[in-house]
């Protein structure tokens, strides 16, 4: 213990003795942890730590899939069956996440609300913070309103008071007794949720009595003690195949997708982030690197004293160990620093982060986090400093105490260590550079994307008309008549129209169809497509163009024959050979009592899903036909469209003053929140390809200067003899633009092996794509070029005089 | 004391083989105090640093206390040498970075002797080489005859049984070097075996026996009647 305090004393000493270098290594370090500590506190909270509830590995997540295309919500009576007829879960809880309107207390407010069964807060071991949950007489069909408020809700809406419970508020119009209050720390939702009802509420409602009616209900269940992941999906397939023959007409080719909570929080978001830990590991690397290099060349100067202490007595082991306690207090403050950068930095990263990313307000630096600082430095300081302590204390002592004390170029290992260093810096930044330039390709190629219709200067808004209130598709049709009215005769207002869909964010809902005049496929084989909405001026509105027959217009009324307009997707799938104009087709299933709809047009493809995503085949319907209770309003106009946000929502609160408005933006904004997460992966990315292009530089630049002040007497002998300044040029970068050369041709082999891992992240450019690998590559040798551009310098600058005169 | 028979020392250049040392034989019995002397390139320091073991390419048979060094690992040798050797360097080689105490607590440091035993026997050191005002001081703050006194001091810490000095007044002043030379003949006659190389005849009257090399060869020796002064 004293040896090793003597050892930490003495290392403290010889680095405050060398300020420059301390500096260099510290900050150099410090940017590496510190990259690691904040991406890292970004995967423990969301990936990492358990979910907040007992034995979070024992829950599922349940939905309905068809054998054809995915997944849906669970119809209401096959919930009903899932319930009754399993044995692989303890409990089994429904929920469904919706939007309810809060009247009858000030201003009208669009809540987020989530329908829960009565076992979902005990499943999931929660305790109200006041009051009671709902229990079984609450959870079913034509009990008594009740609902739980969210403690944020409670705390803006009633002040925390305590006589909230039991008080009755109006959802949708109808009155909700409140019976409890949510804990603060619940947030199961990835959005937050303002008030809980219960879901058998909605059993009541004919259409979700329907068994073909998937309305977005999913399950949470708790796997019994003997159950497993894999039994109780093999129990889930047999009582779907048995629904199946019970039910043919709704339940063909239904089946249940069982999933971990855990996979469905974290699934779109686990492979990114394990991404980005990966790039500031690289970055790490090189800053590892860097400080070797130092190292070495510091040890260089220090043979004498390595001598000296084997010359008295020291032996490799205390040399090494001495010189590990100098790499570790390195590593230590360097670490240290690190969490003040990662400290710093976690608020800006946080803000730029897509606020989709679940537990992303949970990321802080918390002790795992410091454990993880701790140990990333304690791994640094032993891999930067131990080559270079190891080959220090290989020090001859009777050669080097003999000396006049000048340092040498050191040994043929020695060298061999620098060239493996400076070899893998160049390939660790290629790599990074071009997984950072793939994503950048991929995020402008996204951005190119035509969103096939033109969203600047187009506000949105939102309304959902409360089925109470609104009880007939006449009285929705009104409304939306009258309110579009008012926000075309407002000033700036160019046009006005509705669509149930807001493009780009996906929320159309998929049904099956059928084509007439051709043969009926079973009901597990039905074609599947999205069904959007739209008021007849939505495509003039939003200029999606016409590819062939025409819009809709005002003779679409809803006793005129019922109408589709189809997409160019859609029509080159159906119909690949002939015109679609005139056929029909009918939305549902064959014995749904739904109308053959004959299709007048078809209008170009708008991306309905995500820039990214795959356009699919999409129907659009009279809204004068087929009013739905959600409605976005989209109005385009020449000034900012959020000038006019006030206005729009008078506009419609003058046809119903109770009416709540939501989501009022800019259509744009959309666009922008869509690519969100993949610019926020871009952006860091891009952030540590440029961090390890600058470490590799500074390290780069570092041993070729070395190398320059190591062969200053040979540089000035040789122009004495009538080197020229290309000659002294290529003696001293020969070996530099070598080495960089093999640097980067391994640091191309581990790319293309490696980038396949992200081509999940990539759009529009393969894993391979030659035009980032040549870029990266003449932007490395850039960056090895600028780097030795200093030290190119200084070799010609050398006076063979002064040289001589030294000799 | 110390057995040297037939010991060599060369390496191969593209003329050939080139000797350092050659057969050399030579016995010191303990308590000598020898003086090995001899023109540039005879290979004085080479012989030092064979038996001081920082030199360990070499062959023949090397004996010292009873152990055969020729047979023992370079590891092994190390231990060998910390337990008996103390080694004064021309050049003093303290180290700059740790003050007068602290240069002489290393090589206590290297023997694994406890902290405590460290600082009562480097006080007492201090105080035996009278030098106790300047355990404090860096190495830069002292003159050259002070800095090989500390050398002195470091290479008797640890109570060698023997001890080699190449050069030891070779950077002093005539006035320093003789007082280095003055705590030699003290140290010999307090029982240290002592062998020295030096260009300097005067500092070989302080022994009572001189070697002579010449080209790697022993040319001579010759036993002084009384040593020292």
């Amino acid at each position: 213990m004293n040896t090793l305090l003597q050892d930490l004393r003495y290392g403290f000493r010889t680095l405050i003795k060398s300020p420059g270098f301390t500096a260099v290594a510290v900050a150099t370090l410090a940017l590496g942890i510190g990259a690691n500590t904040a991406i890292f506190s970004v995967v423990h909270a969301v990936l990492l730590k358990s979910l907040p509830y007992p034995e979070p590995d024992r829950l599922v997540v349940m939905r309905e899939r068809h054998i054809h295309h995915c997944c849906s919500g669970v119809a209401w009576p096959t919930f009903l069956d899932w319930r009754d007829q399993n044995r692989s879960f303890q409990a089994i809880a429904g929920f469904h996440e919706w939007r309810v309107m809060l009247s009858g207390l000030g201003e009208p407010e669009m809540l987020r609300s989530a329908q829960v069964s009565a076992e979902f807060f005990p499943l999931l071991g929660v305790r109200p913070a006041l009051g009671r949950f709902f229990d079984a007489d609450d959870d079913k069909p034509g009990a008594p309103p009740t609902l739980i408020l969210s403690w944020g809700q409670w705390k803006r809406r009633f002040g925390g008071d305590r006589s909230a419970v039991g008080r009755t508020i109006d959802l949708d119009t109808v009155p909700y007794t409140i019976v409890g209050v949510a804990p603060p720390s619940f947030a199961f939702f990835p959005d937050t949720v303002d008030v809980y009802t219960p879901v058998g509420l909605m059993g009541s409602l004919k259409t979700w009595q329907d068994r073909s009616n998937h309305a977005g209900l999913r399950v949470l269940a708790r796997l019994a003690p003997d159950a497993s992941l894999e039994s109780a999906r093999r129990e889930m397939e047999m009582i779907m195949l048995r629904l199946e023959k019970q039910y043919p007409d709704s339940n063909s080719g239904q089946r249940a997708l069982v999933a971990s909570l855990d996979d469905v929080m974290f699934r779109d978001y686990r492979a990114a982030l394990w991404i980005l830990l990966a790039a500031v590991g690289v970055v790490l690397l090189i800053a590892c690197t860097n400080v070797a290099h130092l190292l070495l060349g510091r040890a260089s100067a220090r043979r004498r004293e390595f001598a000296i202490r084997t010359a008295i007595g020291g032996n490799r082991g205390r040399l090494v160990r001495q010189l590990l306690t100098e790499s570790l207090l390195l590593a230590g403050v360097g670490g240290g620093l690190g969490v003040v950068l990662a400290t710093w930095a976690l608020g800006p990263l946080l803000r730029l982060a897509p606020a989709e990313i679940p537990r992303l307000a949970d990321t802080r630096i918390d002790p795992a986090v410091l454990l993880f600082t701790l140990a990333a430095s304690t791994l640094t300081g032993l891999l930067f400093g131990l080559v270079p302590a190891v080959q220090a204390s290989r020090s001859d002592p009777q050669s080097t105490l003999r000396e006049s004390g000048n340092s040498t170029t050191g040994g043929l290992e020695r060298q061999r260590f620098r060239a493996a260093l400076f070899v893998s810096e160049v390939a660790l930044a290629f790599v990074l550079a071009v997984g950072a330039g793939l994503l950048l390709r991929s995020l402008k190629r996204v951005e190119g994307v035509s969103p096939g219709m033109e969203t600047d200067g187009v506000l949105a808004l939102d309304v959902y008309l409360p089925e109470a209130k609104y009880t007939t598709p006449t009285g929705r049709l009104l409304f939306y008549e009258r309110a579009l009215n008012e926000l075309r005769r407002m000033p700036g207002v160019e046009a006005a129209s509705a669509s149930l869909c807001t493009p780009v964010v996906g929320q159309c809902w998929g049904s099956p169809f059928l084509i007439s005049g051709r043969p009926v496929p079973s009901q597990s084989d039905l074609p599947d497509s999205a069904f959007n909405m739209v008021e007849s001026s939505y495509f003039r509105t939003m200029r999606v163009p016409l590819k062939e027959g025409r819009f809709f217009d005002t003779t679409d009324t809803p006793d005129s024959p019922p109408v589709v307009v189809i997409n160019e997707t859609m029509a080159k799938k159906w119909w690949p050979h002939e015109s679609p104009i005139g056929k029909r087709i009918k939305q549902g299933f064959p014995q749904d009592e739904a109308p053959y709809r004959e299709i007048v047009g078809v209008v170009g493809d708008v991306p309905q899903d995500g820039l990214d995503a795959e356009i699919r085949t999409e129907v659009f319907l009279p809204m004068s036909q087929h009013p739905d209770a959600a409605m976005t309003f989209l109005v385009r106009t020449g000034r900012p469209p959020m000038s006019l946000a006030k206005a729009a929502i008078g506009a419609v609160h003058a046809i119903d003053k109770d009416q709540a408005v939501t989501a009022v933006q800019p259509m744009s904004q959309y666009i922008t929140e869509s690519l969100a997460r993949r610019r926020f992966h871009t952006l860091l990315l891009g952030v540590f390809g440029v961090l390890a292009l600058f470490l590799a530089a500074v390290g780069i630049y570092g041993v070729v200067s070395y190398g320059v002040g190591q062969r200053r007497r040979e540089i000035g002998i040789r122009a004495a003899l009538g080197a020229s300044p290309s000659d002294v040029l290529r003696l001293v970068f020969r070996q530099v633009l070598r080495l960089a050369a093999v640097g980067m041709a391994i640091g191309i082999a581990a790319a293309l092996l490696l980038t396949r891992f992200f081509a999940s992240l990539l759009f529009g450019v393969g894993p391979t794509d030659p035009v980032t690998f040549g870029g990266v590559a003449f932007l490395v040798i850039g960056v090895v070029v600028v780097a030795c551009a200093r030290p190119a310098r200084r070799a010609l600058a050398v006076d063979p005089a002064s040289v001589l005169r030294s000799e | 004391m110390i057995e040297l028979s037939n010991v060599e020392k060369s390496f191969q250049t593209r003329a050939g083989e080139t000797f350092v040392l050659r057969r050399i034989d030579l016995s010191i019995a303990k308590g000598e105090f020898v003086t090995v002397m001899g023109p540039s390139g005879a290979g004085k320091s080479t012989l030092l640093s064979i038996l001081g073991m920082l030199d360990h390419d070499w062959r023949g048979e090397y004996r010292l206390l009873g152990q055969d060094v020729h047979r023992l690992k370079p590891k092994d040798r190390i231990e060998l040498n910390k337990k008996h050797i103390g080694f004064v360097f021309q050049q003093y080689h303290l180290l700059d970075n740790l003050t007068v105490a602290e240069n002489l607590d290393i090589p206590l440091s290297y023997r694994n002797v406890k902290g405590s035993e460290r600082a009562a026997i480097v006080a007492d050191t201090l105080d035996r080489f009278q030098i106790v005002g300047k355990k404090d001081l860096f190495p830069n703050q002292l003159s050259g005859g002070q800095q090989q006194l500390v050398g002195v001091a470091r290479a008797l810490i640890a109570k060698p049984a023997l001890l080699l000095a190449d050069e030891p007044t070779g950077n002093l002043h005539s006035d320093q070097g003789r007082e280095i030379m003055r705590l030699f003949k003290r140290l010999n006659e307090e029982g240290t075996t002592i062998i020295q190389v030096t260009h300097s005849e005067e500092n070989a009257t302080y022994g009572n026996r001189i070697v002579r090399l010449r080209d790697g060869w022993i040319e001579g020796e010759a036993v002084r009647a009384e040593a020292g002064r």
